[in-house]
């Protein structure tokens, strides 16, 4: 047996069967509601082959015993001009994270159309974000583990001996977050019950991690083209997305951002319609920003060429073609030129001005641009009585967002700046931000919570019963300046979600018939103030919970109560405080360490490309070097 | 068969598919470290 085999085998064996022990042991007991067998074998076995697969190619190519390893490397530089460190890793995760993101937005829209799953791997589109997932973390081994000499003036030297580059490193970090978010979230079901809701803790981190590897991406692309010690390599044929790389950094660092939306764009969030703005403006502050700084002229279109390509690509492929609820996404059209326009009067060596002007500038004009996309495209358009609530809060999101996609942007393009701002600048941004998630959290219930008589016309017989409702309000102005009043289906096979027409003082009707049977469920939703409220229709017996049947009666009263109840009726009452802070607390620790490391990653790597003036790898002539190999002009 | 586990049952799988990969990469790199060290010490 080959050395490198042997090693890998001494580490693997054992913890393959530390891993593999627990299944046999529960095997027997008691059937209940759980994974079958077969998907725990199938998962422990797929985990095992793909590190040990990951480690052995590691193993390998560091003693130097593999040629395959040493042909890709050879074969990366050849066509993409760049070091192996950066090209094999960046295409590696390009590639993943498509995979990835495509997987998270079929997954939520089967959860939001067909409820939760019967087991783990019952559900095809966990493959895609399994596959996506492990791909984050094997990019950022393989960025470490390739590299033999120190990579990059800005590499870290790790204890073993390695000298990993830092976008590698940040890569690794994310997609660690990502996969370990998935058992955590299985200890968090445990004791809190599960959380159907995209915005989980756990989630969070899930998707969170995942989408700031992009950072590590763009840190790990500029270290290979900008603080490479060794010579670039000679571009014997230039690939195609060696020129598109940086568009696509930028763009999917949009998508990225954009991900924590994913509540609004299927229609049914569970948090405030104040939400949606700040999100929003946030997501074209910090992504657009950053992309324009660092591409130059054009920066911003071509990282909103990308989001739409891929957003509208996944709109149209899971809802129309595959047939579940579509997600909707937002435009950045109207950001996008203003960020383009901002930049023709601030110039790039003023980044963090020039973000919180442009930040400005989305958080107003841009908004109001997506507040008309929202009456056209969105199922849960934003009112009138989202102002000024929406504006004042998007605008604050827009500036703080702003001023960190300059900070993002100032990092990894490395020029120098003439700027002299503060030092708390981008503090008070980071600040402004955690201000505004704390303002938009809060959703109280009202010590009298209104109620709705509601009246049921059967439209379709049973055993697939719809109906049509009429709804009278208690008190009458209950629903006045509401943020939505909606009638919402769900889980039953579909999702129908309709806005309630006024018909009188306090009496609302439906337009379009509601399903009452089977999995379905059926609620009346009222967002006002600060409020999320919702009252049943209709919901069937869930005897794994456990929870009680609410029939569908033809004629009911039922008084609103927090629609979190409703739409997470798996969550376990009477939970000790003490535990849910502690629990809290600790996904929270986990989050911030991982933006402090971000944070730290930028500034090192700013210091980096500052300490002598940016020399970018020169390629040669011919065959003609591709444009991904070159500094963008300046705008 | 179905194993018991948490909420809707996860648990098992999740531990080995997500955080093993985690697990045995961290514990590799613990590996070198100390073999490194031992390397560095010599064989004094």
């Amino acid at each position: 047996m080959p050395r490198p085999v042997k090693r890998a085998t001494a580490v693997l064996a054992p913890i393959a069967i530390l891993l593999a022990s627990p299944a046999p042991a529960l095997a027997a007991a008691k059937p209940a509601a759980g994974a079958a067998i077969g998907q725990v074998i199938i998962a422990t076995v797929g985990a095992i082959i793909f590190t040990a697969a990951l480690l052995g190619l590691v193993i390998g190519h560091r003693s130097g015993r593999l040629r395959f390893t040493r042909k890709l490397v050879a074969f990366s530089e050849r066509v993409s001009g760049m070091p192996n460190w950066s090209a094999i890793p960046l295409s590696l995760l390009g590639g993943t994270l498509l995979i990835a993101v495509y997987g998270m937005y079929w997954d939520i829209s089967i959860h939001l159309d067909k409820g939760r799953d019967p087991g783990p791997l019952a559900n095809a589109a966990h493959y895609f974000i399994l596959i996506g997932l492990f791909g984050v973390l094997f990019a950022g081994v393989v960025a470490m583990a390739l590299s033999l000499e120190r990579p990059s003036r800005s590499s870290i030297r790790l204890p073993n001996g390695w000298e990993a580059p830092l976008g590698g490193l940040i890569i690794t970090f994310c997609g660690s977050i990502s996969l370990l978010a998935f058992p955590l979230d299985d200890i968090w079901h445990r004791l809190f019950g599960q959380d159907v809701t995209l915005w989980g803790p756990t989630h969070l981190l899930l998707f969170g991690g995942a989408s700031f590897s992009i950072v590590g991406a763009w840190i790990l692309h500029r270290e290979g083209k900008a603080a490479s010690i060794a010579p670039a390599p000679k571009v014997d044929k230039p690939i195609f997305i060696a020129r598109w790389r940086e568009p696509m950094l930028a763009g999917a660092f949009l998508i990225g951002l954009s991900t924590f939306q994913g509540e609004f764009d299927f229609g049914v969030p569970q948090f405030r319609l104040v939400w949606h703005p700040i999100l929003l403006a946030l997501a074209a502050g910090v992504g657009l920003v950053a992309a324009r700084l660092r591409m130059g002229r054009g920066g911003a279109f071509a990282a909103l060429g990308f989001f739409l390509l891929v957003r509208g690509g996944l709109a149209l492929i899971v809802g129309p073609i595959i047939g579940h609820t579509t997600p909707k996404f937002p435009l950045y059209i109207a950001e996008a030129c203003l960020v383009e326009l901002v930049a023709l009067r601030i110039p790039r060596d003023r980044p963090i001005t020039f973000g919180a002007v442009a930040g400005a500038a989305i958080g107003t004009v841009g908004l109001a641009a997506e507040w008309g996309w929202s009456h056209v495209f969105w199922t849960n358009p934003w009112p009138s009585s989202l102002f000024p609530e929406g504006a004042i809060a998007g605008l604050v999101a827009g500036v703080a967002g702003g001023v960190l996609g300059g900070f993002i942007g100032r990092a990894i393009q490395g020029r120098p700046t003439v700027e002299r701002v503060p030092r708390w600048a981008v503090p008070a941004a980071a600040l402004a931000v955690i201000a505004l998630v704390a303002y938009a959290i809060p959703m109280p219930t009202p010590k009298h919570p209104p109620s709705a008589t509601v009246s049921l016309t059967t439209v379709k017989p049973p055993p697939k019963r719809e109906v049509q409702m009429t709804v009278r309000l208690h008190p009458p102005g209950a629903a006045h300046n509401a943020r939505w009043f909606t009638a919402t289906a769900w889980q039953g096979g579909g999702s129908v979600i309709q806005k309630l027409k006024p018909v009188g003082p306090g009496l609302y009707r439906t337009t379009k018939p509601i399903p009452v049977y089977g999995n379905w469920k059926a609620t009346i939703r009222l967002q006002r103030g600060s409020e999320v409220l919702g009252a049943p229709v209709f919901f069937a017996a869930d005897p794994a919970i456990p929870a009680p049947a609410i029939p569908a009666n033809a004629q009911f009263t039922r008084p609103f109560v927090k629609d979190k109840k409703l739409l997470q009726r798996e969550q376990k009452p009477g939970v000790s405080p003490v535990l849910t802070i502690g629990a809290y607390s600790a996904v929270l620790a986990i989050g911030l360490f991982m933006f402090g490391l971000l944070a730290w990653a930028l500034v090192r790597l700013e210091r980096t490309l500052r300490s002598r003036p940016p020399v970018e790898p020169k390629a040669p002539r011919a065959p003609r070097a591709p444009a991904a190999a070159r500094e963008p002009t300046p705008a | 068969m179905i194993v018991p586990l948490a909420h809707f049952g996860h648990v098992l799988v999740d531990v080995p598919l997500f955080g093993g990969p985690v697990i045995l990469l961290a514990l590799a790199l613990w590996y070198s470290t100390v073999k490194e060290r031992r390397r560095q010490q010599g064989p004094g």
